[in-house]
């Protein structure tokens, strides 16, 4: 009886440590990986800072005006050119068609 | 017996031995324990509790990003400023085989250093010299390709700005060590550093654009030395856009010329001339010293001890209120403010923010030169904008108060900051009625409709606004030929959204306007072009009703008839 227990006490000794050993691999492994994720997560980060910074400079209206001057048959807009999508003469025979 | 004996010795003998073996097994099994027992602590230790060396690992990376300043970006996420790796260029000299070499290699590649410059740092002795800090990536690349011995890099950060110069005067500049120079970043230098936070700016980089533009545009026109201009929300001092001519940019010079990184919007205190007259015109419709119908006598230059008032437009006969506005009559705002008085007038420029340097965000804020024995003389001279000083952001704030029904507001750049907490009565204390409000918006109205500001007429929206022409102060007098022009605008004037201030510095005529130079030919002109562009960008919709302004001239403007 007595010998009996200490001998499944020791297997069960043996297959904690042994797993706890296999775990404690495991993190280890785990834990690398989160290193060069980290590394590589920060350096995609800057990337997209560069980038950002590339974008909003690509885009400074100043550059876009250039541009548009040399390649596009665009003028800057008047006043004249903005009004009521209301009194567009398609939606005031739809209004009125709606009122009969 | 003798077999006894020996027995009895074999005896002793054996039990010595075995004394001997179990002390001898007692001592092993006590060296063996320790021994385990060691290993076993260390395995525990190594195991479940030393796991310190990972854990410094991974938050190593994290750090770089903490020591930077933060993102600035404008109210509709625009990047305006942020942080880039840049490598820096340094030397150590003792490993250098051939400095004059090396020297005239570097220059090759490197631009804004000459060969001379590079010898000189390589041959002062020193172990450690910096040869340019921050370059680019091309030039990075072009000295690692030099392969130099002795030439080595340091990652550092660079704070880039991507809107060049758009910005110079709000954001500011950064030194090279990231120490804020000027501007927010010189303000909010200790919040930039430490907060991990983004901040959100008021300003818009579309609007912003326009307004230096239209500005750029009107300073080469009219040749002036400079110009500023401001776009706030009249309803919270939401600044939208400030500009100031000439900037610089950021990204390049660290150290602008005193000229560009002065701010004449902010910083600058200047005599705004004319552009004062509905401070005065206000302060008297609220307490009641005159009405619309009433009126002064302006046929002849008049004179207060021993200066002489005269008239830019002599009209030379009576003047109604709005008369005396909308032509811009010294003659009949002297007397006006006569029958004011200094305390009333004193109270509410005090109220509209004009006499204490504004508390905006940014480092470059200028006090205002406020005379210091207040009498009638200096209230006469200050009802027409002379004889005080002021920056173009307290003319705007105070226009603002005006406009928008007398609500106090506090001009600002932070997008929804939530350091600024007014008490209770913030919002409920009105500096003028909404009475009187409407009153200076129809006079504001009636100077771009048919007074001294018609140019900034624009066919779509209700602009409303005051010129303002001032000689600039010399020595013991006025300069005759260089004069400060500014407009304010305000629109839509049915119901004030935006007040857009500007200022040109010494304009000079030209023969599209018959060579006259004062506000009504340069600065007006240039508020109308800046809100036709900012306008529809502000959504602002144009045609919208122009009710208000018939209400306005049934009721005030009936003398119409004795002209």
């Amino acid at each position: 009886m007595n010998r009996r227990f200490y001998i499944v006490f020791g297997i069960i000794l043996i297959v904690l440590v042994a797993s706890l050993f296999q775990l404690k691999h495991q993190v280890v492994k785990l834990e690398k990986n989160l290193v060069t994720n980290q590394s590589l997560i920060q350096k995609e980060k800057e990337s997209i800072k560069v980038l950002k910074a590339e974008w909003s400079y690509l885009t400074n209206p100043s550059r876009i005006e250039i541009l548009s001057e040399n390649f596009l048959n665009l003028r800057i807009l008047t006043l004249k050119q903005i009004g009521d999508i209301e009194k567009i003469p398609f939606f005031i025979e739809k209004k009125r068609d709606k009122n009969k | 017996m003798k077999k006894n004996i020996i027995e009895n010795i074999n005896k002793d003998n054996e039990k010595n031995l075995i004394d001997l073996s179990q002390v001898r097994l007692v001592v092993i099994f006590g060296i063996f324990s320790i021994l385990f027992i060691t290993l076993f602590i260390r395995s525990i230790d190594l195991i479940l509790l030393n796991d310190k060396s990972f854990n410094s690992f991974s938050s190593n990376n994290s750090n770089i990003d903490k020591k930077n300043r933060s993102d600035i970006f404008d109210r509709s996420n625009v990047l305006l400023a942020t942080n880039v790796k840049s490598a820096s260029i340094y030397a150590n000299p003792k490993e250098i085989i051939d400095k004059i070499e090396a020297s005239s290699k570097l220059a090759s590649v490197l631009n804004h250093q000459n060969s001379f410059d590079i010898q000189k740092k390589l041959t002062s002795g020193k172990p450690f010299v910096w040869i340019k800090r921050q370059v680019s990536p091309k030039e990075h690349f072009q000295v690692n390709k030099l392969g130099i011995p002795g030439i080595k890099f340091k990652q550092e950060v660079k704070r880039v700005f991507p809107q060049q110069s758009l910005f110079a005067h709000v954001v500011g500049s950064v030194g090279i060590d990231n120490q804020g120079l000027s501007g927010l970043e010189k303000k909010l230098n200790q919040r930039l550093l430490k907060s991990n936070k983004s901040v959100l700016l008021t300003v818009d980089t579309r609007v912003q654009h326009a307004l230096r533009r239209e500005l750029n545009l009107s300073m080469k026109k009219f040749d002036a030395i400079g110009a500023a201009g401001i776009i706030m929300d009249v309803d919270n001092g939401e600044i939208i856009g400030l500009v100031s001519l000439p900037d610089f940019n950021p990204n390049i010079k660290i150290k602008p010329s005193d000229d560009e990184a002065f701010s004449r919007a902010t910083l600058g205190s200047y005599e705004m001339g004319s552009t004062f007259k509905p401070f005065t015109v206000a302060a008297a419709l609220q307490n009641k010293i005159i009405t619309m119908k009433d009126g002064y006598d302006a046929t002849k230059p008049l004179k207060v001890s021993r200066f002489i008032i005269r008239d830019d437009h002599p009209k030379e006969r009576w003047l109604s209120v709005p008369e005396i506005f909308k032509y811009s009559s010294n003659i009949g705002m002297a007397q006006m403010a006569k029958d004011l008085g200094v305390d009333k007038q004193k109270e509410l420029l005090e109220k509209l923010g004009i006499l204490d340097r504004s508390k905006v965000e940014l480092s470059e804020v200028g006090k205002p030169l406020i005379p210091k024995n207040w009498r009638e003389i200096n209230s006469i001279t200050i009802s027409y904008g002379h004889g005080i000083a002021v920056s173009l952001l307290q003319v705007a704030k105070a226009y603002a108060i005006l406009v928008n029904g007398g609500k106090k507001i506090t001009p600002t750049l932070l997008l929804n900051d939530n350091n600024f907490i007014p008490d209770e009565n913030f919002y409920n204390e009105r500096v003028i009625s909404e009475d009187t409000s409407k009153k200076i918006r129809g006079l504001l109205r009636l100077t771009v409709k048919s007074g001294t500001a018609k140019k900034a007429d624009r066919l779509g929206y209700e602009i409303g606004g005051k010129t303002g022409t001032a000689e600039k102060p010399s020595r013991g007098g006025y300069q005759k030929d260089s004069i400060i022009t500014s407009f304010v605008g305000v629109f839509p004037m049915d119901m004030p959204r935006y007040v857009i201030a500007i200022m040109l510095d010494e304009p000079k005529g030209i023969k599209e306007t018959h060579f006259y130079r004062s506000a009504g030919w340069t600065a007006a002109p240039t508020v109308g072009n800046i809100i036709e562009r900012v306008g529809p960008l502000l959504d602002v919709m144009p045609n919208k009703t122009k009710n208000y302004w018939k209400n306005f001239e049934a009721t005030y403007i009936s003398v119409k008839s004795n002209e």
